[in-house]
C-alpha cells in the first residue's frame, strides 16, 4: 500500500505537470489564434474557411485545449486521494501527521476547490492554481515521505485528525484566494490578458475563498485548542504553530474588515490576501521547519 | 424637575457626553479595528522570531539575568532594548494588553452603534417602498409576462422566504425576506471575542495548577498539606513502548485518586487522554525512566535504615570503555561512572584484569572540543602505562587493546540523606549514577549499572538490579529501576467560557458569512412584475431574481399568448 501511495503521488505530480501547462498553453495559444484568424481573413481569406476556427473560439481553442487541463486537474485530486487512502491503509491512522502527509493533503484540498470555483465560473483562477498545486507536490516531492511511528501525543483519535483536516481545507481555500489575488495582479485594470475575466471577478473569487476558508480556519484553530487542552493541558500555550495561526486568523480578519471599505476592493485588498497567504506559508512550512516549538514532530 | 433638566444640560456634562460619543465613534471605526487587528498580529509575529523569556525563568530574577545574558552575547546590547521595550515576553507586554484592551473596547463601541439599527432592520424592516425605488433599484427584473400573485408567492416560499402581499395603487406588493436574522450574528462573533479574552483572563488569574512527580507505585498530596480537602494521587503503575530503534509508541499511568483517605478514582491517562475529577484534569506531563528504588541496611542491628526512590534528573558524561587482550578477547566492557576528580577532570579508579595495579581514567576535551579518555596507571613509575584516546579510537598499551567506543550522557543525582561510612572525619556526599540505561532501554552499553559513590569506598560500587553491596555498617541494595511520571492536575476557571467562545465564534462566523439572506421587493401590477432586492456581496441577485421571475410566470401562466419579455434595470 505504501507503494501505491508514492506511485499514486508521482502520477499526480506528472499529472499536476501537465495541466498547468496545457492551462497557461491555452492562454497563450489563443491571441495567436485570434490574430493568426484576424490575418487570414484580412488576406480575402473567406468567411466559409474562417468558421471551424471561430466555433473553435466559441468552444475552446482549441477545444481539447480548454478541456484537457481540466481533465488533468480532476486526475490529479483522483490521484491524490487514491495516494492519501493507500497512505491511511499503510499506517492505520488518517494520513495527516507529517509534512508529507500534510503537503499532499493540502494539495488535494487545493484541487478540490480548484473544481468548486470551476462550477462557480471562476475557472480562470485554474490557471495560478494549477502551478501552486506543482509547487505543494515539487515540494512534497523533497520531503521525507517514509512511514514513521506515530509520536504517543497524536494518539489521540477523532479531535486531532478533525484539527488537522479542517485546517488543510482551511488552508486549502485560502490559496484560492492567494490565486484570485495574484491573478487580479496580473489583469490589473488595464486587462492584460484579453481571455481572462477582469480584476473585479478575480476580486470575487478571493473574498468569495476567504468567506468559506476564514470560519475554517477559525474552527480549525478551536480544534486545536481543545485538542491542545488535552494533550498538553492547556489549550492556548504561544506555542509558534498556535501564535502563527492566530497571525494568519488576525490577518485575514484584517481582510474582511479592510475589504468592506470604500477604495479597499481590488489590488489594496489583493495586497493584504498576498501578506495573509505569507502568514499561511509561514504557519505551513516556516514554523515546522524552522522554528522549535510543541509541533516539531509534524516537521519530518 | 427643573433642577435636572438644567444639571442635564450644563456644559460639562455637555462636553463629557460630545467626548463619550466621540470616544465611541472613534473605537467603532472599521478602519480602527484593521489597525489594532494589524498591530496585534505583527506584535504576535515578533513573538514568534523574538526567543521569548522561559515561563521557568521568569519567575526568577537570577534566571532572567542568565538568559538575558545568552541574548546579550548572541545579539549584544540590542538585547538589553528588546528586553525593555517587553519583545523576550510580548505576550504579556503592555502593548500587547493594550493592544487587546482597544479591541475589546472597539467591539464594543461598534456594538453599541450598530446593534440597535441592525435590530431595527431585522425586526422592523422597511416593508413598503415608493415606486420610485423599485423603477430604479439594481439589479432590477422586469417581467412584462402575466404572472399571478399566488405563483410569485409559492415561488418565493419555496425559496424559504418570509412573504407580505398587500393591494395598493392597483398593483399587489410584495415584501420577501430570507433569513434576516443572520444579520445578528455578527454580533455573536464578535461578543464571542470578548468572551474568549474574558476567558483567558479568568485562566491567568484564577486558575490552579499542581505538577507532581511521582515514582511508580508511591503517591504525592495535590494541595499544600493544610489545604482542605486532602487529595492525593498514587501512580500505581507507569509504562512506556518502544518501538525497535527506540522511539516512543506509548505512554500509559495508572493512577488512583484519594481524597480523605478513601479512594474515590482509578483511571488510566496517557499522553494525549487526561482524567478528571471533581473539576480537575490530571494528565501525564512526562515520564522519566531514570528512577531507582534504593534500600539501605544498617549491619550493625541488621534494620532498614533507608528505603526510597530517587530521581537521577541530573546527568555526567560516561565513557565506555572496551579492553581486549593479544587474542581478540574482550577481558573488560564498562561504561564508567566517573565520580572523582584529578586536575579538573572527571575521573574514576578501575581495576583491569591483567595489569599489576588500579588504572585512573580520566575525561578531558581535545582540540576541536573532542572528548578524549586519558588513561594512567595510579602511582606508576616513568614508563607506566599512559594513554590519551579521542572517541571512537583504539590504542595498545601494556599488551592490551585499549578502545574508547562511546560516550553516553548517564543520569545521576545526589542523594545526601542516604546513609553512609564517614571513613576520614568528613561528610561524604553520596552521589548515584545509571549506566547502559537510556529512555527506550535499548542501550547496546551493558545492562543498566547504578553506581554508589561517595559511601565511603575507595572506589565507587557498581550494582545491577537486585544485587547488594556492603560498605562499612551497611548493605546498600539496587532493588529496581523505577519510572517517574510527571503529573499535572490543574483547574481552569476559564476553559468553559474559552468553549462557548470558540463555539459561537465559529457559529456566528458560519451564519454571518454563509446563511444566503435576501430581503426582495416586488410589485405586480398592469405593466408585469417589477421586481428588486439586496443580497450579500458574492451572491447573484440578478440570476436568482430572474429565476425567480421566470419560475413565478411559469407558474402562472393563464394564457400562452403572453410570452416572457424578461429585462432588467
Amino acid at each position: 500500500m505504501e507503494a501505491l501511495s508514492i506511485a499514486a503521488f508521482w502520477l499526480s505530480l506528472g499529472c499536476s505537470a501537465l495541466a498547468a501547462l496545457t492551462a497557461w498553453a491555452v492562454v497563450i495559444y489563443r491571441p495567436l489564434h485570434v490574430r493568426r484568424l484576424s490575418l487570414a481573413t484580412a488576406g480575402g481569406g473567406s468567411w466559409d474557411e474562417a468558421r471551424p476556427a471561430v466555433a473553435n473560439l466559441r468552444t475552446g481553442v482549441p477545444g481539447i485545449g480548454i478541456r484537457l487541463p481540466r481533465l488533468l486537474s480532476r486526475a490529479v485530486l483522483a490521484a491524490l486521494l487514491v495516494s492519501l487512502a493507500a497512505r491511511a491503509v499503510a499506517t492505520g491512522y488518517a494520513p495527516l501527521t507529517g509534512l508529507w502527509e500534510f503537503t499532499v493533503a493540502l494539495a488535494a484540498a487545493v484541487a478540490a476547490f480548484q473544481l468548486v470555483f470551476e462550477r462557480k465560473r471562476a475557472a480562470a483562477v485554474d490557471l495560478a492554481l494549477q502551478p501552486m498545486v506543482l509547487l505543494l507536490l515539487v515540494v512534497a516531492a523533497a520531503l521525507p515521505s517514509r512511514i514513521e511511528p506515530l509520536a504517543p501525543a497524536l494518539r489521540s483519535g477523532n479531535i486531532l485528525v478533525a484539527h488537522v483536516a479542517v485546517m488543510v481545507t482551511a488552508y486549502g481555500a485560502l490559496t484560492v484566494s492567494f490565486a484570485a489575488a495574484l491573478l487580479l495582479f496580473l489583469q490589473s485594470s488595464s486587462r492584460r490578458l484579453a481571455r481572462l475575466p477582469d480584476a473585479r471577478a478575480f476580486d470575487d473569487v478571493g473574498y468569495g475563498a476567504v468567506v468559506i476558508g476564514f470560519p475554517l480556519l477559525t474552527l480549525g484553530i478551536a480544534l486545536g485548542a481543545y485538542w491542545a487542552s488535552s494533550a498538553w493541558g492547556r489549550y492556548w500555550g504561544w506555542d509558534p504553530k498556535e501564535t502563527s495561526s492566530l497571525v494568519t486568523w488576525l490577518a485575514y480578519g484584517v481582510y474582511f474588515h479592510l475589504h468592506s471599505l470604500r477604495g479597499w476592493s481590488g489590488r489594496r485588498s489583493a495586497g493584504v490576501l498576498v501578506l495573509a497567504y505569507g502568514f499561511v506559508l509561514f504557519s505551513y512550512f516556516g514554523v515546522n521547519l524552522w522554528v522549535s516549538g510543541l509541533h516539531s514532530y509534524a516537521g519530518g | 424637575m427643573a433642577t435636572m433638566q438644567t444639571a442635564l444640560h450644563t456644559p460639562a456634562l455637555v462636553r463629557i457626553r460630545f467626548v463619550a460619543a466621540e470616544g465611541v465613534r472613534v473605537l467603532a471605526n472599521v478602519r480602527l479595528a484593521a489597525a489594532v487587528g494589524a498591530g496585534l498580529a505583527l506584535l504576535s509575529l515578533a513573538g514568534i522570531l523574538v526567543p521569548q523569556l522561559p515561563e521557568a525563568a521568569s519567575a526568577n530574577s537570577g534566571a532572567t539575568a542568565d538568559w538575558l545574558d545568552g541574548q546579550r552575547r548572541s545579539i549584544g546590547p540590542v538585547a538589553d532594548w528588546l528586553y525593555r521595550l517587553g519583545f523576550y515576553d510580548i505576550f504579556h507586554s503592555a502593548w500587547f494588553v493594550a493592544g487587546l484592551a482597544i479591541l475589546a473596547l472597539s467591539i464594543a463601541a461598534c456594538t453599541a452603534r450598530r446593534l440597535a439599527p441592525t435590530w431595527r432592520n431585522v425586526a422592523h424592516p422597511v416593508k413598503a417602498v415608493p415606486a420610485a425605488f423599485l423603477d430604479a433599484s439594481r439589479p432590477g427584473v422586469v417581467c412584462g409576462a402575466a404572472v399571478a400573485p399566488a405563483a410569485l408567492e409559492q415561488a418565493l416560499r419555496r425559496r424559504r422566504f418570509r412573504v407580505e402581499a398587500w393591494k395598493a395603487d392597483g398593483s399587489v406588493w410584495f415584501f420577501a425576506d430570507r433569513y434576516p436574522w443572520a444579520q445578528l450574528a455578527t454580533f455573536v462573533s464578535h461578543a464571542a471575542l470578548v468572551l474568549l479574552m474574558v476567558g483567558a483572563l479568568l485562566t491567568h488569574f484564577g486558575g490552579f495548577t499542581s505538577r507532581l512527580f511521582i515514582a511508580e507505585g508511591a503517591d504525592q498530596p495535590v494541595f499544600p498539606i493544610d489545604h482542605r480537602p486532602g487529595m492525593n494521587i498514587q501512580l500505581a503503575s507507569a509504562t512506556a513502548r518502544f518501538d525497535p530503534a527506540g522511539r516512543p509508541l506509548d505512554y500509559r499511568s495508572q493512577l488512583a485518586i484519594t481524597e480523605n483517605g478513601s479512594e474515590v478514582k482509578t483511571c488510566t491517562v496517557t499522553a494525549s487522554q487526561p482524567c478528571y475529577y471533581g473539576g480537575y484534569r490530571i494528565r501525564q506531563a512526562f515520564y522519566y525512566p531514570f528512577g531507582a528504588d534504593l534500600q539501605v541496611r544498617d549491619l550493625r542491628d541488621g534494620r532498614i535504615a533507608y528505603r526510597d526512590s530517587l530521581a537521577l534528573t541530573d546527568s555526567r558524561l560516561a565513557p565506555r570503555l572496551i579492553v581486549s587482550d593479544t587474542t581478540g578477547g574482550v577481558v573488560l566492557d564498562r561504561t564508567l561512572a566517573l565520580s572523582g576528580s584529578v586536575l579538573g577532570f572527571d575521573g574514576a579508579l578501575l581495576s583491569v584484569p591483567g595489569l599489576s595495579g588500579p588504572l585512573w581514567v580520566g575525561l578531558a576535551t581535545g582540540r576541536g572540543d573532542t572528548p578524549e579518555l586519558a588513561l594512567f596507571e595510579s602511582g606508576a613509575t616513568p614508563g607506566g602505562l599512559r594513554l590519551s584516546m579521542p572517541l571512537h579510537t583504539a590504542a595498545m598499551a601494556g599488551g592490551l587493546r585499549f578502545e574508547f567506543a562511546d560516550l553516553e550522557t548517564s543520569p545521576t543525582a545526589n542523594a545526601d540523606a542516604l546513609p553512609a561510612a564517614r571513613t576520614d572525619g568528613t561528610p561524604a556526599v553520596p552521589v548515584l549514577q545509571l549506566t547502559g540505561a537510556n529512555v527506550s532501554q535499548t542501550s547496546d552499553g551493558g545492562p543498566v549499572t547504578l553506581w554508589l559513590s561517595g559511601i565511603g569506598a575507595s572506589a565507587p560500587v557498581s550494582l545491577r538490579e537486585g544485587e547488594s553491596a556492603s560498605v562499612g555498617d551497611f548493605e546498600y541494595t539496587f532493588v529496581r529501576l523505577k519510572p517517574f511520571v510527571g503529573i499535572e492536575v490543574k483547574k481552569d476557571r476559564g476553559e468553559a467560557l474559552i468553549w462557548v467562545g470558540s463555539a459561537l465564534l465559529v457559529i456566528g462566523l458560519c451564519l454571518t458569512l454563509w446563511v444566503p439572506r435576501r430581503r426582495l421587493w416586488a410589485r405586480l401590477g398592469s405593466d408585469g412584475l417589477r421586481i428588486t432586492g439586496q443580497a450579500p456581496r458574492l451572491a447573484n441577485l440578478r440570476r436568482e431574481l430572474e429565476s425567480l421571475a421566470g419560475e413565478s410566470e411559469l407558474a402562472g401562466l393563464s394564457s400562452p399568448k403572453n410570452g416572457s419579455q424578461l429585462g432588467h434595470n
